[in-house]
């Protein structure tokens, strides 16, 4: 299940309407929240839909949101909440598509998120099928970046 | 899970980081507490619970709780506590004391989960190969990264909570 957008996707980036920016606070992993004047250029949610969410995030989503500052730079802002894991933070600056493809790549895909189980308890998730599940998570975001991977940000 | 007093969630810019400037708490009475702390003596303050953040999740083995305390000298106090699912494993509590609210706040940044890894050597009597050795050295700094990335999505929920930044 891929969640509508909460925000459509604005077509052309430009840091004159000011009118559009507001106040920011990413939460982020290990460090103080980061502080954006900021417009929201992009927001994906990727859902399948399960409810196995650790600490009030849902399990098995990703959510991608690239923010445009007032100083006309672009910033990621990525939430990575896999199955029976604690949900992951990041953000950073991009330059590109490519870069946002890379830290979507990054966060979404390092075996570091996955949760530590024992060998039976990770065969009995292959068994059922989540694992594969979880993996196709970052790649339905990259499928909603399509129209950004082809220019600079 | 985690919460954080009126009074902590405040704009950090706005609360006075420094002895002698800060008010008095706002959420009752103070408290006596006594940490004890892993290879160190006790912490003993009298002060307040500003914020508490714990990463308990049922499927880890392991999970971390931050408390953060104003001491009644306007001073603050950082827990950092790991606890183990198994009994056979010792919980461990480190505290600190400092001058102002930035500098705990850094602490929390700075801690590095990887000092509570337990690194356990390899059976040496048996025959091990070079790339048996490489393996338990890839398995070891896994768990490393693991631990440490556990602990961060902790610390950046309580600052986050504590709205500090």
């Amino acid at each position: 299940m891929i969640a509508e957008p909460a925000l459509p996707v604005k077509p052309a980036f430009s840091a004159s309407r000011a009118e559009v920016f507001s106040d920011v606070r990413l939460r982020v992993d290990g460090q103080r929240p980061v502080r954006l004047a900021a417009s929201q250029l992009l927001h994906v949610v990727v859902d399948d839909g399960t409810a196995c969410g650790v600490d009030g995030a849902e399990a098995d989503q990703d959510i991608l949101t690239l923010y445009l500052t007032q100083d006309g730079d672009c910033v990621a802002h990525i939430v990575h909440a896999p199955c029976r894991a604690r949900p992951r933070y990041r953000s950073a600056p991009v330059a590109s598509g490519d870069e946002v493809a890379k830290l979507v790549h990054r966060v979404c895909t390092d075996p570091a998120a996955q949760p530590a189980m024992s060998d039976a308890a990770r065969a009995k998730e292959h068994a059922s099928g989540k694992v594969q599940a979880a993996a196709v998570l970052p790649r339905q975001v990259m499928d909603r970046l399509g129209p950004f991977l082809k220019q600079d940000l | 899970m985690s919460y954080a007093s009126e009074e902590a969630s405040m704009n950090m810019a706005e609360m006075p980081a420094m002895p002698g400037n800060t008010a008095p708490s706002a959420i009752g009475q103070a408290m006596p507490f006594r940490i004890a702390r892993s290879g160190a003596r006790p912490l003993k303050f009298a002060g307040s619970e500003l914020a508490m953040a714990m990463s308990f999740t049922p499927e880890l083995p392991y999970w971390y709780e931050i408390n953060l305390y104003r001491t009644n000298a306007s001073q603050f106090v950082l827990a950092i506590r790991l606890f183990h699912q198994s009994e056979e494993k010792r919980d461990t509590v480190e505290a600190w004391q400092f001058k102002s609210l930035d500098e705990a706040l850094a602490a929390i940044e700075h801690y590095d989960a990887a000092a509570d890894v337990e690194a356990v050597l390899p059976d040496t009597t048996g025959q091990h190969c070079a790339a048996e050795i490489a393996a338990q050295a890839f398995e070891l700094r896994a768990r490393i990264e693991t631990q440490r990335e556990h602990y961060r999505g902790l610390a950046g929920e309580i600052l986050h909570e504590l709205d500090a930044g």
